[in-house]
């Protein structure tokens, strides 16, 4: 099987040979310090003269004995019952947020851990500024903010963690409001919405109910499998390294990302009977196509979210300036499969039997 | 004639499939309980007797995520201790047995770790990922299977086998793969005019009753509410107009038949006549 750019593919792909940079994979998980931070030390009304923005509703009754023993502002002494008692006996729904399944220890512990119940300069009287506060013990997740070059807007904008976690009680892992992909596509369906770098971000919902073979992680709902949701210093917020750029030599390193899950030898290995279907025979076909200086990668042929055709093969390449889709033309056949002209002449592979297809 | 033999033969042959395409095996693809050797030594069948479930965790040495996927197992062996339940680490039959035991002892599960000899049960489920987990039910056969998740890994494994052990139903199971929205709090206004009910009836409870009132209405701007009909009749009440009270107390009853304020008001008025 031998295997020719077309001349169109290759006056495209030959000036494009550009390298991403090879990034580090990120840890998948981070460190959490679960530090004494506050542990009610901030109970008390601010002083006066503070800018204060929030007051809670009883406090502004003036009437201390609504909480504490005596209405006495000077010396109200202590609240009559335990603090989240207190607070759940108006906030009653928190009697079903608190027995879901995944709780946070400070939420457990006292509500006082974060919030101020008198008043505060923050919504929902807290203590102080959200991704701050949060972070004083989620350390690891400080460190992915401050080391990130490619910064994720859900983090700091809107209502900053608590856009995806409920900080008090979760049915999700992680405290997570809704499962990774729920909670993601909330924002990213739509179009016209522009990453940092100036390109267009693709509105996943239209894009999923347009393309109904869905990769495994976005099957079982999980964008984090794939993506540093907080920050991080890969394209796109990827864990690990995936090349920027359509055309790009290939090296493993640079797909260190599929690589996480998908083993490495299904393209490093010239003949195989097990790693892959795609092989005329023995012959491994992804070994064929990138051992070749024409940026052919897993990129070049399949579509990281989901596809409309089996094997996550997309649709097209790119090509040109106005994103012209130069089709693949994938066929499935029962003995393999087979590619229209496009990059190369129309070439069929057999993984059925140990006899190869070649030359077709 | 011989000749004719040779070469079907040969034909024959040439179509031997060897090696499943890309797909993984369909549900109801019976596992052969092969003797498999073991990365602690000796050897160890893969399904044991009396077990009416088994997790096959395909995972792979230096790799984070199978370590990761092996630490949220551990979990669930943990939890489903004591259980019909058996859980086997399986890794590729060219992994140094030494790098295969060490990968369980970081992530701390008990179970076994046995190498695939000849890759033939990666075959077989048409295992190409790392990490895997794959759900085999009384009999061997595959029910189900889980990639790589980040997030809820141990949680569906553990529903998947609770499911096969017969402890909880589909509806269930489907609650653990699609779980309810967290919810803030505050984000159902029912739940925010509850609390100025809760406050106002804690003012009540203090005789302030004009603070109680405006708490009560600050309830109803929320939501209709019941308890808010009954706080403003109870506050009517304590300032000895039943009438009053009465008409307040058929508004929240219209509302909840139940509301349990209105119900002792609406007697303590009708027994004050």
């Amino acid at each position: 099987m031998i295997l020719r750019l077309s001349s169109t593919i290759r006056l495209l792909v030959v000036p494009c040979l550009l390298a991403a940079a090879p990034a580090l994979a990120a840890p998948l998980k981070t460190e959490v310090r679960k530090l004494a931070t506050r542990r009610g030390a901030q109970v008390a009304p601010l002083p006066p003269g503070a800018n204060v923005k929030w007051s809670h509703a009883p406090y502004e009754t003036g009437d201390c004995s609504i909480c504490h023993e005596r209405n006495d502002r000077a010396n109200p002494g202590p609240i009559t019952t335990s603090v989240n008692e207190n607070c759940y006996s108006c906030h009653e729904e928190f009697q079903a947020i608190m027995a879901r399944k995944f709780k946070h220890v400070p939420a457990v512990e006292t509500c006082t851990n974060c919030h101020n119940p008198h008043n505060s300069t923050e919504r929902k009287l807290l203590v102080g500024e959200m991704v701050s506060m949060c972070t004083a013990c989620h350390k690891g997740i400080k460190a992915q903010l401050d080391n990130a070059t490619v910064r994720h807007d859900a983090v700091t904008t809107g209502e900053k963690c608590s856009n995806c976690h409920n900080p008090h009680a979760a049915n999700v892992e992680k405290l997570l409001i809704q499962l990774p992909f729920d909670l993601c596509v909330n924002c990213h369906s739509k179009d016209g919405m522009v990453a940092s770098d100036g390109k267009p971000m693709t509105n996943f919902k239209a894009w999923l109910a347009d393309n109904k073979v869905w990769h495994e992680p976005v099957k079982a709902k999980d964008c984090s499998a794939c993506h540093r949701t907080h920050g991080g210093t890969n394209f796109r917020l990827l864990v690990s390294a995936y090349p920027s750029t359509f055309y790009a030599p290939y090296d493993t390193k640079t797909y260190a990302l599929c690589y996480g899950c998908h083993n490495d030898k299904v393209v490093s290995v010239p003949e195989t009977t097990t790693l892959t279907g795609f092989r005329d025979g023995s012959r491994n076909l992804h070994y064929v196509h990138v051992h070749q200086e024409r940026g052919r990668t897993c990129r070049a042929c399949h579509e990281v979210h989901a596809s409309k055709q089996d094997h996550h093969i997309r649709d097209g390449v790119p090509y040109g300036p106005k994103g012209w889709l130069l089709k693949i033309n994938y066929t499935k056949l029962p003995t393999g499969g087979s590619c229209a002209k496009t990059c190369h002449e129309t070439k069929t592979y057999n993984n059925k039997t140990l006899t190869s297809s070649a030359p077709k | 004639m011989p000749r004719l033999l040779q070469k079907l033969l040969l034909a024959a042959l040439a179509l031997v499939p060897f090696g499943a395409t890309h797909a993984h095996a369909e549900p109801g693809t019976v596992v052969a309980n092969v003797e498999l050797k073991a990365a602690a030594g000796g050897r160890q069948r893969l399904l044991l007797p009396r077990m009416k479930a088994t997790a096959l965790v395909f995972v792979r040495v230096k790799q984070e995520r199978s370590l990761d996927a092996l630490k949220a197992m551990a979990t669930c062996e943990q939890a489903l201790a004591g259980q019909a339940v058996r859980f086997v680490a399986v890794v590729s039959g060219e992994t140094p047995p030494a790098e295969a035991a060490a990968l369980a002892s970081e992530a701390g599960v008990k179970m076994p770790v046995l190498l695939d000899e000849g890759d033939a049960l990666y075959e077989r489920l048409g295992v190409r990922n790392h990490p895997v987990v794959f759900l085999l039910d009384a009999r061997g056969a595959v029910a189900s299977f889980e990639q790589y998740r980040q997030i809820d890994y141990c949680e569906v494994v553990k529903a998947r086998l609770r499911f096969l052990l017969g402890e909880i139903d589909q509806a269930a199971l489907d609650r653990v793969l699609a779980p309810p929205a967290g919810t803030m709090p505050g984000d159902d206004a029912r739940d925010v005019s509850t609390r100025d009910v809760n406050l106002g009836r804690r003012l009540l409870e203090l005789k302030k009753y004009d603070l109680a009132t405006r708490s009560a209405n600050k309830a109803l701007e929320k939501a209709p509410s019941a308890g808010a009909f009954a706080l403003l009749g109870d506050v009517a009440a304590a300032r000895g107009d039943c009438p009053k009270a009465l008409q307040l107390y058929e508004q929240a009853l219209k509302l909840d038949p139940a509301e349990k304020h209105a119900l002792a008001g609406r007697q303590a008025c009708a027994a004050a006549r």
